[in-house]
């Protein structure tokens, strides 16, 4: 299942974990198991409207995905992590 | 408004009269007022060198002459540096890289004039001190150096200062990168007129 | 310089140094820049700046000004609409939330920096327009400067902005006020188990100074706000279509009525997309009903525009004797100026990334002060981290009796390894840079003997850049010669445009002068963004990749035709069409365009790119200085640049890149800092502030190693941003191999070395390596 990275300051809704190993087969569906599998991610994730919190981004390895629907394979990892002011940057 | 003044004067080797204000600089007139947008306004105080002109030979920043004082002087800008073809550091400078964006292009280029015209094989020092007054903030001035060199030396093989059959350089910008001694100024070096 | 092969293939143009097709234009003085604009009828325009650095504006008259002769209109924050949202504007490059990017334009009520436009005027002639600035009276109430970041994160500090709350690191919101903008946080391991582990820990203190991009092109707009509401506007911008955006949001006016033609632009480096005088000289315009054209002065730049961020940082790292770092904490303290945005995000991921670290703490912080607000300014926060943290590597080198190239190479990133947020680098290329900083022959010379007060040392330091993609769109067009149009949106800013035209005519077998490249306008190119974070030719130049597949691919069945074959019984390549299996039947690509009209019509063809993966850059810098003991002086002798650049494409251009900044980042060290006197900045010119010039530099050698990108065509990657990373640390560390003494703040001016030194009777000695933990 794919792994994901969480963002540092997210490791207390997490139990301390970084990294997690989250079934789903694309995006949308690891997000969703990730907020069902831990309560208070989801404020910390996203908005009330659901788009996710403008701070963040998401990154499949080293692509930033703004579609959610992409397809994560079986040991793929998506990154979340906070958008980087400045500069033209992968996030 | 205060004024305006009548000035005569020679520009690029054609007669020129034009009016304008007594405080009006040289750089302003040219621009705005004759077209001759060459000539660029990097700083308005005389400190970075875009808009040098040479004037009756000398090379001056146009933004610390009043346009008022041409008046019965000779001015060449940018526009009057290639005849026939193009001037040997213009073509040197296309070889070797020796510019980026080329906002202060044509200063050296001009300033370089200046310096080739006092002295024929200049060495790096001194193509370092007369371009001192000229700031370049895209190349870190090593290709602009390396064209000015380059020039001096074709100007003198071919004995002319004017033309500018070159011949093709297939690795035009291939100079190598030798190893440079300090560009530490010694004295008694020869330093760039006002 | 020789540029070697390292992926096998046989390049006909890409790797050869063709004349830049804009270059006759450049040399003879036609190219049009921004301020070269003439248009019938136009108007000059003036803004009236603030001299407070932070005050309340109480009146602004207008009357005297608006009777003086010539002035046909003036505008202040009221003829712009009010932007009360939280609406973030995205410039491709960096993002400012709107309410202060309209206050950036036009202050309101209140400013928040010296410089920052209060008022402007059009005018017939510019000494008109001067004359009716100087007219317009405003009265200011002055208010409490802040001008440290430092002390603007006390506590009690006066407030800059009342509803500017801290951005924690979860992303909540602090309750109080402050002027913290945002706080960011990256972890991983166990921080004080690392530091236990460790043989030598080192902590250090930085400070960098406020530094200009010194572009030598001032920032200038000509607008014309036509009556039936299009506005054109042409000027000096990175990005025609960031502009566009930034002017559709601050006007509230819709993207498609405004044009934004982009000129030849001076240099940018970053702080030329930002938006500044296009919306005043817009308003001005639709007020006058006349074009109004407007250009700052050099001291309106240092003042009114962004510079680069100064920063206060606090490093420190643990290794253990073998040289593997173990653990790493920084502090990290940028300063951005009168509204939130500094680029601590990318200086906190660029100053670890480079090594493996498995333990490591970063603390973040965007701070306002009542400065300029920056912008990005070449690998924005990146140099000012880098020299921090290899600097204090090299203490570590130093305190184990290491070489400062073998720590790194024993710590240095690899394929895999990741950056401080998780995501892994794709192919790069460090180690290979590093192995070749260690074989260079300036590496192994010996430096100069001390000559009288005159002593030498050399520095290395390394960074690197990530290599953007974002957007780009090309289009091909085709004339009856032959030829190729090639339309890009990648405004050219060194350059780019013959690279750019390399890569088509490499794919189509033309030459290079064959290929026109033209940048065009917003109304006539596809959405591209801004040419910055080293994407042009990596990710322009990936569509135009694309674009040539795409002409292959409609011109094969116009060949197809000529040669009364089947489509798919056509090859390319080489420049010409044939047959798979009879070769002898054959057309050139320049034959089967010239009978376009013959075949069916023209033919457009384009290539988009919209995310690629990253493409990092490394870069490692030896230099050699001369330090004067007696005055502090500092010069440099020897400098060699090393990157990884992917693939030259046109090698003179990247050697370019590499040696300008190289030169920036020289002047960052030794010269260059905006002075400050209660927010008021006392050297607003080039002699005071003090850019590089031919005589401070020597020629500056560079090594070009190729390992090719994961993504894109020929494994370019592109190269702008990494060579003003190393080069503050580089120097630095060179002064302290010569001096024993480590200089700490920036810049390292004559009079800082001095002190330093034990000037002025200041003691050095407790200011040297080697302490342990």
């Amino acid at each position: 299942m794919p792994k994901v990275w969480l963002p540092s300051p997210m490791r207390d809704v997490t139990g301390g974990q970084h990294t997690l190993d989250i079934p789903g087969k694309t995006v949308r569906e690891v997000l969703a198991n990730l907020m069902a599998r831990y309560p208070g991610a989801r404020e910390r994730l996203l908005r009330e409207d659901g788009r996710l919190q403008p701070h963040l981004v998401l990154l499949a390895g080293d692509v930033q995905v703004d579609d959610w629907e992409t397809p994560l394979e079986p040991g793929s990892e998506l990154v979340i992590t906070a958008a980087l002011g400045g500069g033209c940057r992968p996030a | 408004m205060s004024t305006k003044v009548i000035v005569e004067t020679t520009i690029n080797g054609v007669p020129e009269t034009f009016v304008c204000e007594p405080r009006q600089t040289l750089l302003e007139v040219l621009r705005e007022e004759l077209g001759l947008t060459g000539t660029k306004e990097g700083c308005g105080n005389g400190n970075c060198g875009a808009c040098c002109v040479l004037l009756d030979g000398r090379p001056v920043n146009s933004c610390l002459v009043l346009a008022v004082e041409a008046q019965g002087r000779e001015i060449v800008t940018i526009e009057g540096l290639a005849a026939d073809g193009l001037h040997p550091l213009q073509q040197a400078f296309l070889e070797h890289g020796a510019l980026q964006c080329g906002a202060c292009t044509p200063g050296f280029l001009v300033s370089a004039k200046a310096l080739l015209d006092a002295h024929p094989r200049p060495t790096e020092q001194q193509a370092r001190r007369w371009l001192a007054g000229n700031l370049c903030r895209c190349t870190g001035y090593d290709k602009i150096i390396r064209a000015v060199l380059d020039a001096a030396e074709r100007m003198q093989a071919d004995g002319s200062a004017g033309e500018a059959a070159l011949a093709d350089k297939a690795e035009a910008g291939a100079t190598g990168n030798a190893p440079q001694s300090s560009s530490r100024p010694t004295a008694g070096e020869e330093v760039r007129p006002a | 310089m020789k540029v070697t092969e390292k992926n096998g293939h046989e390049y006909r143009v890409i790797g050869t140094r063709p004349i830049r097709h804009d270059g006759v234009d450049k040399v003879t003085g036609r190219a049009q820049f921004g301020a070269d604009v003439r248009l019938p009828g136009m108007l000059y325009g003036q803004v009236v700046r603030s001299p407070y650095p932070h005050a309340r504006i109480k009146s602004i008259d207008t009357r005297r000004a608006q009777e003086h002769p010539g002035v046909r209109a003036i505008i202040t924050a009221a003829d712009m609409p009010a932007l009360d949202t939280d609406a973030v504007a995205e410039l491709g490059e960096g993002a400012i939330e709107l309410k202060y990017a309209s206050q950036l334009i036009m202050a309101r009520d209140k400013v928040v920096y010296q410089g920052q436009p209060v008022a402007a005027v059009a005018a017939t002639t510019r000494q008109a327009a001067r004359d009716a600035a100087r007219l317009i009276e405003v009265e200011y109430e002055p208010l409490p400067v802040v001008e440290d970041a430092l002390a603007a994160m006390d506590p009690g500090a006066p407030l800059i902005h009342a509803d500017l709350y801290t951005v924690t690191p979860g992303g909540g919101k602090a309750e109080q006020p402050s002027n913290v903008a945002k706080h960011i946080q990256y972890e991983r391991g166990d921080l004080e188990a690392g530091f236990a582990e460790a043989d030598v820990v080192i902590e250090r203190e930085f400070r960098t100074a406020m530094v200009h991009q010194g572009y030598i092109e001032p920032q200038n707009a000509t607008a014309s706000w036509e009556a039936d509401g299009r506005l054109t506007v042409w000027t000096s911008t990175q990005g025609a279509f960031s502009a566009r955006e930034q002017l559709a949001q601050l006007l509230q006016i819709p993207a498609g009525r405004i044009r934004v033609i982009p000129m030849e632009v001076g240099g940018g480096f970053g702080g030329k997309i930002q938006v500044y005088l296009e919306p005043i000289a817009a308003l001005l315009s639709r007020k006058a009903g006349r074009p109004v054209k407007m250009w700052m002065s050099r001291a309106e730049v240092f003042t009114g525009t962004g510079p680069g961020s100064p920063t206060y940082i606090r490093c420190k790292l643990g290794a253990k004797r073998s040289g593997a770092l173990v653990a790493a904490q920084l502090y990290m303290v940028y300063d951005a100026g009168a509204f939130p945005g500094a680029p601590v995000g990318a200086g906190a991921v660029t100053a670890l990334s480079p090594y493996r670290v498995p333990n490591f703490r970063i603390d973040g912080y965007d701070v306002v002060t009542n400065k300029p607000r920056v912008q990005s300014y070449r690998a924005p926060g990146a140099p000012q981290a880098a020299f921090a943290v290899e600097t204090v590597l090299d203490e570590i080198a130093e305190s184990l009796g290491m070489d400062p190239v073998e720590l790194r190479l024993k710590n240095a990133s690899a394929e895999g390894d990741r950056l401080v947020y998780g995501t892994p680098f794709n192919r790069i290329g460090f180690r290979e840079v590093l192995e070749a900083v260690r074989d260079h022959p300036h590496y192994n010379a010996p430096l100069p003997e001390r000559r009288g007060p005159y002593a030498f040392g050399r520095g290395v330091a390394a960074g690197f850049w990530f290599g953007g993609s974002l957007t780009s769109t090309v289009q091909l067009t085709f004339n009856p010669d032959g030829t190729v149009n090639l339309i890009t949106g990648s405004v050219d800013l060194s350059g780019s445009r013959a690279s750019l035209a390399m890569i088509v005519a490499e794919e189509l077998g033309l030459e290079p002068h064959e290929v026109k490249p033209i940048v065009a306008d917003t109304d006539t190119v596809g959405y591209t963004d801004v040419t910055g974070g080293s994407r042009t030719t990596y990710a322009t130049g990936t569509a135009c990749w694309r674009a040539c597949q795409d002409a292959i691919a409609q011109l094969k069945v116009r060949a197809a035709q000529l040669l009364e074959a089947d489509p798919d019984a056509v090859t390319f390549g080489g420049g010409e069409f044939w047959l798979w299996e009879e070769p002898q039947y054959r057309i050139s690509l320049k034959e089967v365009v010239a009978n376009l009209q013959k075949t069916g019509g023209p033919i457009v063809a384009k290539g988009i790119v919209n995310k690629l993966k990253m493409a990092p850059a490394f870069g490692a810098h030896i230099v050699d200085v001369g330090v004067d003991l007696e005055t502090g002086k500092v010069d440099i002798v020897r400098y060699t640049a090393v990157q990884d650049v992917g693939k030259a494409i046109h090698p003179t251009a990247v050697e370019g890149q590499l040696q300008g900044g190289a030169a920036q980042g020289i002047g960052w060290a030794l010269f260059e800092g905006y002075v400050f006197d209660g927010g008021v900045m006392r050297n607003p010119n080039f002699l005071d502030y003090r850019l590089p010039t031919a005589l401070d530099l020597p020629m500056i050698d560079t090594v070009l190693v190729e390992v090719p990108a994961s993504d894109g065509p020929y494994g370019v990657r592109g190269v702008g941003e990494t060579p003003i990373v190393p080069p503050i640390a580089a120097v630095a560390n060179a002064i302290a191999r010569a001096t024993g003494v480590r200089i700490r703040e920036l810049p390292m001016s004559p009079e800082r070395v001095w002190r330093a030194l034990g000037g002025a009777d200041q003691p050095a000695s407790d200011d040297q390596a080697g302490e342990t933990g």
